[in-house]
């Protein structure tokens, strides 16, 4: 990712002062993903590109914007994937509660 | 208040034993009595609706809707002054003198001894600990107004040292852990002198920090009573700010103050700063939270069986409670570290630990206010007759009646447990939401907070539902 101005830093980017000053600590051999605007530190890419698109929509490039649309996209697919796994956790829960009710009460 | 529930249930047993009223004022411990299935079954459907409302919050997953449940907030009129700087000081200033002239007056036979009838007993515990904690949760924060120590504080001349910020939230961690440790083995609701006299200390400690260090970072920092009458403030819908009275949803001010964005709670701008700042804000929380569990875990008989099982070889009673005191407390804050520590890993980031454990911690505090009006609202509504009827007659009340619960009480203690750790589970998710770019991984980031939420509920759930015994060795 290309850092497209420096001299911007997280106190200029309106609404993002709180969420961007989050305290972070990184293992020494961990990958990092940096954010071009408040270097906070990400595990993933595509997490640096969330970001940008949620707390420096404002002041990123289009290239950015696009980025995080992109990003947005493939979480969409991933959340679906988890709320049928969701779904079942709650069936099963449900009916697990209702047998045991049968059983025991 | 195990000892105020202590003595309403011997009040009920002598008044049972006349045969005049049929009251029980530890109806809530009670209730389950009525229950008709195991135990185990009932915790486990309360940790299963737990469970339950965590899956189906992960369902809300539209950034737009979560943000708007939260940030949603109607600005009305602005409390009027002479309400605030007048009246409610000298309401606060009142009730403190009142307290303290019938407290000690016991002593000296001038005023009634009975706890059903001593006005000193009745407004502290059942008026101010149960019935007006209740109002900060369920309406707003008026303490800063009401509190007569700040009030007296103001007019003496300060020293204004600054207040080390070092210190931070750890003298409120102390002085709340040293409060109801007393409360739990001093009589200080059966002994409405030694109430009064444990409310001069309190004062004369709270006063003179207050001179040394500056009225406003005194309250908003050291003072136990206002730090934790502050965290209940944030659960409610409303709240004081500079602009006016704000309304919003309940709740709504626990995902503000976790992002440390709250707005001034108080009488001033001490309380702009973020509350839970430090570690001993998160460790303030969590004690919070032990301490109302503490205080119904040893009336229960199981830690009566404990108890004695200790006791026997020799150790002195005190000592035993002291002991499973710290030792709880410990254990509240390693699991609640634990669980910050596992949100790191599962929520795959490099968010350090200590703001996790910051940033997750406001919910608790639905949960602090469920548990505590589930302990109180049966206990208040029943000995609020005594109470009235000795605000009307201070110093001759007639012999203490009670209100007689209907018994659907039991439902509303576990309704309240409940809808608290519901509240919890919202907030929890709301402020994953606000930490996390990536959705999935602010819900993968709740997985641990989420399982200790279950397990405190089931806890709570089972104190609820024990018989009330008196504490032994007290």
């Amino acid at each position: 990712m290309t850092t497209p101005q420096t001299d911007v830093d997280a106190t200029d980017a309106p609404a993002s002062d709180t969420a961007t000053a989050v305290p972070t600590s990184v293992p020494a051999d961990a990958t990092v993903h940096e954010c071009p605007y408040c270097d906070r530190p990400f595990t993933r890419e595509d997490r640096v590109a969330l970001h940008v698109g949620l707390q420096h929509y404002d002041v990123c490039t289009s290239e950015e914007e696009e980025a995080f649309e992109t990003a947005y996209l493939a979480e969409n697919a991933e959340i679906r994937r988890y709320r049928l796994k969701a779904a079942v956790a709650l069936i099963v829960l449900y009916f697990g509660l209702l047998m045991v009710y049968a059983v025991a009460a | 208040m195990t000892r105020v529930r202590r003595s309403v249930s011997i009040v009920v047993a002598l008044v049972l034993a006349a045969g005049t009223v049929s009251a029980h004022g530890a109806a809530l411990r009670g209730s389950s009595g009525s229950l008709s299935i195991p135990t185990w079954l009932f915790l486990a459907t309360g940790g299963g609706v737990v469970g339950a409302s965590f899956l189906l919050a992960t369902f809300a997953t539209d950034r737009t809707f979560v943000r708007r449940s939260h940030d949603h907030a109607r600005v009305l009129a602005a409390v009027p002054r002479v309400l605030r700087t007048v009246v409610a000081p000298l309401v606060g200033l009142l009730g403190l003198l009142a307290v303290l002239a019938f407290g000690f007056g016991a002593a000296f036979d001038v005023a009634p001894a009975d706890p059903q009838q001593n006005l000193a007993i009745l407004v502290v515990w059942v008026g101010w600990w149960a019935g007006y904690v209740m109002t900060l949760y369920l309406v707003g924060n008026t303490w800063p107004a009401l509190n007569p120590f700040r009030t007296v504080a103001r007019t003496l001349p300060s020293l204004d040292r600054g207040y080390p910020a070092a210190w931070g939230a750890w003298p409120a961690v102390v002085g709340l852990l040293a409060l109801v440790f007393a409360e739990v083995a001093l009589p200080l609701a059966e002994d409405a002198a030694m109430l009064a006299g444990a409310i001069t200390a309190y004062g004369v400690v709270t006063v003179a920090g207050a001179v040394v260090f500056g009225v406003d970072d005194w309250f908003a920092n050291a003072d136990p009573v206002a730090r934790a009458f502050d965290h209940y403030g944030r659960v409610a819908p409303f709240a004081r700010t500079d602009d006016g009275v704000v309304l919003r949803v309940p709740g709504a001010g626990l995902v503000e103050t976790a992002a440390g964005t709250a707005r001034a709670g108080g009488d001033d701008g001490a309380t702009d700063r973020a509350p839970l700042a430090d570690a001993g804000g998160v460790a303030f929380v969590v004690a919070l939270v032990f301490a109302t569990t503490y205080d119904g875990f040893v009336a229960t008989p199981a830690w009566r069986t404990i108890a004695e099982a200790v006791h026997a070889p020799g150790v002195p009673g005190v000592l035993i409670y002291a002991v499973a005191y710290a030792l709880g407390f410990l254990a509240f804050v390693g699991v609640y570290r634990w669980a910050a520590r596992s949100a790191r890993r599962t929520g795959d980031t490099f968010v350090a630990v200590d703001e996790l454990a910051r940033r997750f911690a406001p919910p608790l505090l639905a949960i602090a206010a469920g548990y505590h009006l589930a302990h109180y609202l049966g206990f208040f509504v029943s000995l609020s007759l005594p109470l009235a009827t000795a605000l009307a007659a201070p110093t001759a009340p007639p012999a203490p009646e009670l209100f007689v619960l209907p018994t659907f009480f039991g439902g509303v203690a576990i309704t309240a447990i409940l809808v608290g750790h519901l509240l919890a589970v919202w907030v929890a998710h709301a402020i994953g939401f606000e930490v996390f770019p990536e959705r999935l991984q602010a819900v993968r980031a709740q997985y641990a907070f989420v399982a200790v939420m279950i397990a405190y509920t089931t806890l709570s759930l089972w104190i609820v539902s024990q018989p009330t015994v008196t504490p032994p060795f007290l």
